[in-house]
């Protein structure tokens, strides 16, 4: 039996309308697919398009901004261009969706119960009383003590760490086939993340899920595949183990050399020189040159992304670990 | 030898409408010429308000703060002057902490003016050469603040900290919004200056690992105590305090290293509504009877290793299982 991707994003692009009439692409051309039980991580930096992607995949890209091309597969169905009354059926039902912010990603004037009984009765037929049930169990199963009680409270009376596991009860409450999360932990504390991280992992792998995070370590510790974006493109795919143990493209190396590590010999942190480029810039030359150590004549044509036939790909001239002859700059 | 910051069972206290928040409960830190402590601790441990007391900017209920010896608890304005120039800080936001009507050259040249150091054409030239020593180009001066990403805001800022090579900078969060490309970029900016000018560093933060790659000694906060401190090495090797050990394993790595994870239950308390007795023990894997009635006091416990804790040690950091494995133990 062939495996249909649960999610598939085909070559898309997202454009904004930009100051002087034209266009700028925010996400430039980004493939991406998502299997049953794999949770896929979107590492990006700010401005790298990676929040884009997320919204696209659940039909929410902000007007003035559009997909200009490509397509978005939901267990097999194109999302793009369908009308918003479909999409919203799709949405909390078939993709749960959890954001950084529980505070905007849950309606704060609602109780905890009503918004996912709610949740409930727009995709499932059932009783008043049989959506509180579903609820209330959805709020157990993310393990948020006194669930019964908790049904009349609201987001703000929640600590920062049960508010995130009332918007993943949410995001889970009609069983999805998909989770995307976007920087579920990057407002919580270390010691909360490492909670809400458990629970991210023990749930999207029941379904399958992408993590978008700025956090390399973030996404170590649960995602099987990693995607690497700059400036709205894929630099590097492949096994998160793999990708982090022998990353190809220098702008992967270059944010595993800049992170700290616990290592008694302190050896200075290696920086990435310059800033991340504006969403505006130019894409003809490869996106990461200016900034990149190992810059060559044939980086003034933009590199496409391509697969090593073995689970990994790669969108550089000359992919770190290749023979050094074809390294040569 | 005298440290450069010495704070001693530093009190403060918030009234809110829900009652009195315990923000520092006998705080002690000290801060040795030329060298980087690290401060560390989650929402609610009091981190920032200890750094907003020892600036000053928030008045201590009780206990005292002695600045190369002199006593500034409770220095009036004018006679906290000359203390100033030698104490400064960089904040978290940069966006929020440069004023955006104001040039980088008037920003970085403020404190210089403040006081009264110099000629206008000395300000000048020493305004260039401190945009020189943090990197930024040479017509930043010109410029407004907004015409800056956020890396090279932080460095506008780390340049009005050092004007006046001060003694000691007090950095809260330094790093902490800024890209990861560049946070490291700031990071080795700090260790280059300290190099070069002696400066002490305080350096409040989140992340463990960060402070460990800058810092001599670390100290740890939980809900407006210091919980352990301890040089930067041994308290990464040898955590003696449980919840050291649990920020330490929750810290997000990118190694493969083995290491398996020890969660934390439950949420950190309310300061306002703070547990008896130790105030980790609704949340500490190894806590006895003891630990709900009595509050352990921070002991030395070897040379320069301080904790609070009645069981010291006991908890160790999970290191056995492989990551992978218990990936998997959870998937099925």
């Amino acid at each position: 039996m062939a495996d249909t991707a649960l999610l598939q994003i085909e070559d898309l692009k997202i454009g904004f309308p930009a100051r002087d009439g034209g266009e700028v692409t925010i996400v430039d051309g980004v493939s991406l697919s998502v299997n049953h039980g794999e949770i896929v991580g979107l590492v990006g930096e700010s401005g790298s398009g990676k929040s884009m992607l997320a919204l696209a995949s659940m039909g929410l890209v902000p007007r003035p901004g559009r997909i200009t091309a490509g397509s978005v597969k939901l267990l097999g169905e194109e999302t793009v261009g369908l009308p918003d009354r479909r999409m919203q059926d799709l949405r909390g039902g078939t993709i749960g969706m959890v954001f950084q912010d529980p505070m905007t990603g849950l309606n704060p004037v609602r109780t905890i119960g009503s918004l996912l009984s709610e949740s409930v009765r727009r995709h499932q037929r059932v009783s008043r009383d049989r959506a509180l049930e579903i609820a209330e169990a959805a709020l157990t199963s993310v393990g948020i003590p006194a669930a019964h009680e908790r049904l009349s409270v609201y987001p703000h009376q929640l600590s920062g760490g049960l508010r995130q596991r009332a918007m993943i009860a949410l995001a889970l409450v009609n069983d999805p086939a998909v989770i995307i999360a976007d920087e579920p932990t990057t407002a919580l504390d270390t010691t909360i993340q490492a909670q809400i991280l458990d629970l991210l992992r023990a749930k999207l792998v029941a379904a399958g899920g992408i993590l978008i995070t700025h956090d390399l370590g973030v996404a170590a510790e649960i995602c099987d595949r990693l995607a690497v974006i700059y400036h709205g493109r894929l630099v590097e795919t492949g096994p998160t183990a793999d990708l982090l143990a022998a990353p190809r493209h220098p702008y992967t190396e270059g944010l595993l050399r800049a992170i700290p590590r616990f290592d008694r010999h302190r050896p200075r942190l290696v920086p990435i020189p310059g800033q991340p480029p504006a969403p505006s810039m130019d894409r003809g030359a490869c996106s990461f040159r200016p900034r990149c150590d190992y810059a060559m004549d044939a980086c003034a044509k933009a590199p496409a992304l391509t697969p090593d036939g073995a689970g990994r790909s790669v969108a550089c001239w000359a992919p770190i670990g290749a023979p050094v002859l074809e390294r040569r700059a | 030898m005298t440290p450069l910051l010495q704070a001693r069972d530093l009190e403060v206290r918030f009234d809110t409408p829900k009652g009195t928040l315990h923000a520092l409960d006998g705080v002690s830190i000290a801060v040795a010429r030329g060298e980087t402590v690290g401060l560390v601790g989650e929402s609610g441990s009091g981190k920032s308000t200890l750094a907003m007391t020892l600036m000053r900017a928030i008045d201590p209920d009780g206990g005292r703060i002695l600045f190369d010896g002199q006593d500034i608890t409770h220095l009036k304005p004018k006679a906290l002057k000359p203390v100033r120039r030698r104490l400064q800080m960089i904040f978290q936001d940069p966006y929020a902490s440069l004023d955006p009507r104001m040039t980088v050259g008037r920003i970085i040249a403020e404190p210089l003016k403040a006081h009264k150091t110099s000629s206008r054409a000395e300000i000048a030239a020493r305004v260039a050469a401190l945009i020189d020593a943090v990197g930024l180009p040479p017509d930043a001066a010109e410029r407004l603040p907004a015409q800056f990403s956020g890396g090279q805001r932080q460095r506008i800022a780390i340049a009005r900290a050092i004007a006046l090579e001060p003694n000691l900078v007090i950095a809260d969060e330094p790093v902490s919004a800024l890209d990861v490309s560049i946070q490291a970029q700031i990071v080795n900016l700090l260790r280059d200056i300290q190099e070069r000018l002696g400066i002490a560093y305080l350096v409040v933060a989140h992340d463990l690992a960060l402070v460990h790659q800058i810092a001599n000694r670390i100290v740890v906060m939980y809900l407006g105590r210091v919980v352990e401190e301890a040089s930067a090495d041994d308290l990464i090797d040898a955590p003696q305090h449980p919840y050291t050990v649990a920020l330490l394993s929750a810290q997000p790595t990118t190694d493969q290293d083995g290491r398996s994870r020890l969660v934390l239950k439950g949420d950190p308390p309310s300061p306002i509504d703070r547990p008896s007795g130790c105030p980790f023990h609704p949340r500490c894997p190894i806590a006895r009877a003891r630990c709900a009635t009595e509050a352990p006091s921070l002991t030395e416990v070897s040379d320069g290793k301080r904790v609070a804790c009645f069981y010291p040690g006991e908890l160790a950091v999970p290191w056995d299982q492989p990551v992978q494995e218990q990936k998997r133990e959870i998937a099925q």
